[in-house]
């Protein structure tokens, strides 16, 4: 340890060049780091990792196409009755789910739908921010008491097994 | 007034880790100016804090980003907003200015102490002895020639160093004031009004740690220096509430349709915490108590008692600024049409204890680095020997270290 006396160090002793060394190291380690880390394919059709694209186009697909032409094809006369009622703007998978395995397969693959609250809560239920002349809305719990919605309510048509409409 | 709130606004999305945020990064951005007011302009009287405000600076900066990492949940993704930024997105604005910023802070100490380091490593053996040569990165020349050049390279790292606390501060201020969705939040003052309270905060937060370092040393603090704290402390805290008055007196004055709930969201949402902490406590007060603390007519004692007194209210009306900033512009539904509630929560995510735990943080990490690198410059009284303790306790030999 020469202290004090080293006037001649050389270069590479120098405090700026060791902080400056040390500096680029850092800005070094966040380039590999960088480098390692941004997937190959990011920007290559704009600000997202190309890959995504292709990736999602070879999933297989579990919904049926939108609007419910396909489901009409077979469930004629129930698609017949929801389009008079109010739940007409629905797409079917709304409620029973993803059926692209269904419409490929009919009679294998039977999707079920629970009719209960939890289901027609996620629309009917009362919240701050949801007034009641928008959507008819209620305390789930309160209104049916654990009943399923299905019990009084026909989804198709909402207001048919309590005698029609009701205002 | 009609309560409608939108059903995404029920909940209050950035809690107290959001409230820290800006108030660490203040309390940094304050603590490096107080050191820069020395290095750059020359305010000898505060030298007996040069040190300290720097490392208090540090310590401070390496818990700034921890409350949005933990707000975050994922830490890891938070270099993903680094590796691919976006000129479009002010938010991966932080993390760079934030490492800008860290690496000048760690450079400016090193020139500063390493003079020290380089000493320490040369009278100290084993573990430490180690240590401090890796602390010293090898650059060993402590000749007149290269210790001049260290004090050029501070001279020129704390001129960096002031812009670039003033961007720290100034993009956290950028961040809020640029949302325009929000009446209470979006104003192009915004940054200057967070950089002036941050200046503020750490101002008043180095008078409580040096009254707090100087009781642990069993040492009388310097009065000329507290007295120049004091000062700048009320000139600062002048000039930041002026500016807050004024953003809410304009937006007062203008009664655009957003104003009606701006004022109900100070008068019935958050008054507690606005008029009666922010305003009375951490301004009114202490603009009164800090001239008193500066008259030579009482005794140095109730000067003291007066500045340290007004530092500890400063020092939580800013943390109260920057809640009914954060938290109160989000109790403004974008509906202008009513209020969200905020809970408060104590030991679950964003909860006051865990909460406490970060703020405690910075304090711990400068109780430890305070050991290692001991910055107690002595103002009248000059350097104590007992101070040069390493974290091992080995006594080394004092330095006569007055200079940078």
């Amino acid at each position: 340890m020469q202290e004090g006396i080293d006037q001649k160090s050389r270069f590479s002793q120098h405090a700026v060049f060791r902080a400056g060394v040390t500096v680029l190291f850092i800005l070094l380690v966040f380039a590999i780091f960088r480098y390692m880390s941004v997937p190959k394919s990011f920007g290559q059709y704009g600000y997202y990792r190309g890959d995504n694209v292709t990736e999602w186009v070879s999933m297989d697909l579990s919904y049926a196409p939108p609007g419910n032409t396909v489901c009409s094809k077979c469930h004629e006369q129930v698609a017949q009755a929801t389009s008079q009622a109010e739940h007409n703007k629905l797409n079917c998978q709304s409620c029973h789910g993803p059926l692209m395995a269904h419409v490929r397969k009919p009679a294998e693959s039977h999707p079920a739908v629970a009719g209960n609250a939890e289901l027609c809560g996620t629309c009917h239920r009362e919240l701050v921010g949801r007034t009641k002349e928008q959507i008819a809305s209620v305390k789930v719990g309160e209104h049916s008491g654990g009943l399923d919605c299905t019990r009084c309510h026909d989804p198709h048509q909402p207001w048919s097994k309590i005698g029609g409409r009701q205002w | 007034m009609p309560f409608y709130v939108f059903p995404n606004e029920i909940e209050v999305n950035w809690g107290l880790f959001i409230v820290l945020y800006p108030y660490i990064t203040g309390l940094v951005a304050g603590a490096f100016i107080v050191s820069s007011l020395y290095h750059v302009f020359g305010k000898s009287e505060l030298k007996p804090l040069s040190r300290l405000s720097l490392i208090t600076a540090l310590a401070f900066l390496f818990v700034a980003p921890m409350p949005l990492l933990a707000h975050l949940g994922q830490l890891f993704r938070a270099f993903n907003i680094m590796f691919t930024p976006h000129l479009t997105s002010a938010m991966a604005g932080f993390g760079f200015i934030y490492s800008f910023y860290l690496i000048l802070c760690l450079l400016e100490t090193w020139f500063i102490y390493r003079e020290d380091i380089v000493h320490y490593a040369s009278t100290s053996k084993g573990f430490t002895k180690v240590f401090y040569n890796i602390l010293s990165l090898g650059a060993k020349d402590i000749s007149p020639t290269a210790l001049n050049t260290d004090h050029k390279v501070v001279s020129i790292l704390a001129a960096i160093g002031i812009p670039s606390a003033c961007f720290l501060h100034g993009y956290v201020g950028f961040i809020f004031g640029s949302i325009k969705a929000n009446p209470w939040w979006s104003t192009p003052l915004m940054p200057v009004i967070f950089l002036l309270s941050a200046i503020v905060s750490g101002i008043a937060l180095l008078i409580l740690i040096y009254r707090v370092s100087s009781w642990l040393r069993r040492q009388e603090m310097d009065l000329p220096c507290l007295m120049s704290l004091n000062r700048y402390l009320w000139v600062f805290l002048l000039l930041a509430s002026v500016l807050e008055l004024l953003e809410v007196l304009h937006m007062g004055y203008e009664s655009k349709e957003e104003w009606d709930m701006v004022r109900g969201l100070l008068t019935n949402e958050i008054p507690v915490t606005y008029l009666g902490v922010q305003m009375g406590f951490g301004v009114l007060i202490p603009l009164v108590l800090l001239p008193f603390g500066r008259w030579r007519r009482l005794s140095a004692g109730i000067r003291q008692l007066l500045t340290i007194i007004s530092g500890a209210l400063v020092l939580i009306g800013v943390l109260a600024m920057r809640f009914n900033v954060v938290i109160g512009g989000q109790l403004i539904s974008k509906s202008l049409a009513g209020y969200a509630q905020f809970h408060w929560r104590l030991f679950s995510n964003e909860g006051i204890i865990p909460s406490l735990f970060i703020l405690s943080l910075p304090l711990l990490i400068l109780s430890a680095m305070v050991r290692v690198l001991p910055p107690w410059m002595g103002g009248a009284e000059g350097p104590k020997k007992d101070s040069m303790v390493t974290p091992f306790n080995i006594k080394l030999q004092p330095k006569a270290s007055g200079n940078k």
